[in-house]
């Protein structure tokens, strides 16, 4: 090859390399051994807000990087990449824009030779869409983790308190019973009289505290059961009048299924006792193939769902959202003042009652 | 001398009226069943109350019969996290204000006599008193009567201190 050609080539390559510096989509930056940037692609122009003009030789690259992620920090300046001590060769790592926005991306750095002036080049790569996404995920698996160990904490304090101490209260009461057969005093057996109807009392109170917790019915019969008694409980706690309308196969679902609809419902319910001052509710359970509906309708006094925070936290339609959300299920609010309000909720399920497009990792 | 249903009701209209309350009602406890219902009531904007079964110590009137002390509210609203099933009766009368009395039989509270606002108001000395002494003639006539129901049969074995 002669002489010519070789630097045609030489001049094809650098410019080849040159068109791959500006059009390449990961931001590049320069820095300098004094960490000032010296050079910097559109890409980089782009994702920092700051023009080549106003940043190079002008702000040291620290003003820029935020720092790195390690695994006890956010974002921290130990291990520097540009120190040369950082051990692996890309890393996560949080930038501040020009506007003072910190975003997350990608980074990977490499020092050049000395004899080549010895410069840093740091490639960036836009992640904070993924890190978004990977919030969302991690987020989605905690509450599901809490939902999960809550409900399991109640199922086991209910049954704890509906066999453990309502049995023994039972025990205590039949002998209770057969003592107070026997001859005796009538002031004895009057006062035992009063023990006996105290611990039958007792003994109410903790098996209502027991369903209150979490019945056993919707375990042992299924959600509707549970609900329908839930109703009438509710009716008796609030005199408020109550109908459930059930619609389409009547069967079981998943527990996670079951419970999320139950809870829902009893969320809703107590809402509806609380803030929209009505004498009937009506709910209505609709099961098809793909998918269940749950609609919780009063008559109440409705409200502006734009302006909800206005009573309450908006913490309880917060946790009815989470919880049909992991089911991949969707819950509607309308309502307007003076108009009752309707909540509806859809789970999409399969033929075997079970929810669809949930990944056994975000689900119970 | 009427019946003791109609005369409950008369002194609740007539209390309400004395009062310048909305609302007046008697809640009573039965032994047998263990509950409390509000059984006579006067002002009452919906039929609620009379669905209303209160456990033992719950609501309002369950609180009242276990301190076995006066609860007066000024201004109540439902705050987001307390549990509604405490106060009933306030959600569905709707009120804002009221005096919970307890009532007694032989020195044991049997009821609660309670008298409300819908509107926030702050009750005066002699209201509260004139609420006081309803509820010890209301216990007396109750207890004259004793054998003519079945709601005079004590529940809780509370001794008014």
């Amino acid at each position: 090859m002669s002489r010519m050609e070789n630097m045609e080539a030489a001049q094809n390559t650098s410019f080849l390399l040159q068109s791959i510096f500006s059009h390449v989509t990961d931001a590049i930056l320069i820095v300098d051994k004094q960490g000032y940037v010296m050079e910097l692609n559109p890409a980089a122009e782009k994702m920092t807000g700051w023009s080549k003009n106003e940043l190079i030789g002008i702000v040291p690259f620290c003003e820029i990087c935020v720092g790195m992620a390690t695994v006890t920090n956010e974002f921290s300046c130990v291990n520097c990449f540009a120190s040369g001590n950082c051990p692996f060769p890309s890393f996560e790592m949080k930038i501040r824009r020009r506007d003072g926005k910190e975003i997350h991306v990608a980074a990977s750095s490499t020092r050049l030779p000395e004899d080549q002036s010895g410069a840093l080049v740091i490639i960036l790569r836009d992640m904070s869409e993924q890190y978004y996404l990977e919030q969302q995920r991690f987020r989605m698996l905690m509450t599901n983790y809490v939902i999960h160990a809550q409900e399991e904490e109640r199922k086991r304090v209910s049954r704890e308190l509906h066999d453990g101490i309502g049995q023994a209260l039972y025990s205590i009461l039949v002998g209770l019973k057969v003592v107070n057969q026997l001859q005796l005093d009538r002031n004895v057996g009057d006062h035992l009289l009063d023990v006996q109807q105290m611990t039958a009392r007792a003994l109410e109170e903790v098996k209502s505290m027991a369903v209150e917790l979490r019945p056993s019915a919707l375990d042992d019969l299924g959600l509707l059961p549970a609900i329908r008694s839930y109703m009438k409980r509710y009716e008796q706690t609030f005199g408020i009048e109550t109908i459930l309308e059930v619609t389409g196969e009547k069967r079981r679902y998943s527990p996670s299924i079951e419970t999320a609809l139950y809870r829902i419902c009893q969320e809703a319910m107590t809402n509806a006792a609380k803030y929209a001052d009505t004498d009937k509710i009506l709910v209505e359970f609709n099961s098809t193939k793909t998918k269940l509906k749950l609609t919780i309708l009063d008559y109440g006094c409705g409200f502006d769902p734009s302006s909800i925070n206005i009573r309450g936290t908006g913490l309880g339609l917060y946790g009815m959202r989470e919880r049909a959300s992991l089911l991949r299920g969707e819950v509607n609010i309308s309502s307007s003042p003076g108009d009752g309000t309707k909540i509806e909720v859809i789970i999409p399920i399969n033929e075997k009652g079970e929810p669809i497009h949930v990944d056994s990792g975000t689900c119970c | 001398m009427g019946s003791l249903k109609g005369d409950i009701e008369v002194s609740l209209a007539e209390l309400r009226r004395l009062t310048s309350t909305d609302f007046a009602a008697l809640a009573w406890s039965n032994q047998n069943e263990y509950i409390i219902r509000w059984k006579y009531a006067s002002g009452n904007r919906n039929e609620r109350y009379k669905r209303i079964v209160l456990r033992p110590e719950k609501g309002i009137a369950g609180k009242v019969m276990r301190s076995g002390r006066p609860m007066i509210l000024d201004s109540f609203s439902p705050k987001s996290g307390d549990d509604p099933r405490e106060y009933p009766i306030l959600l569905a009368e709707g009120l804002k204000s009221i005096i919970g009395m307890p009532v007694s039989i032989n020195q044991r509270v049997m009821g609660v006599l309670l008298v409300g606002c819908r509107y926030i108001r702050s009750f005066e000395d002699e209201v509260i008193e004139l609420v006081a002494s309803v509820a010890e003639q209301l216990g007396s006539m109750i207890q004259q009567r004793k054998d003519e129901g079945d709601v005079f049969f004590p529940l809780f074995p509370i001794i008014r201190k």
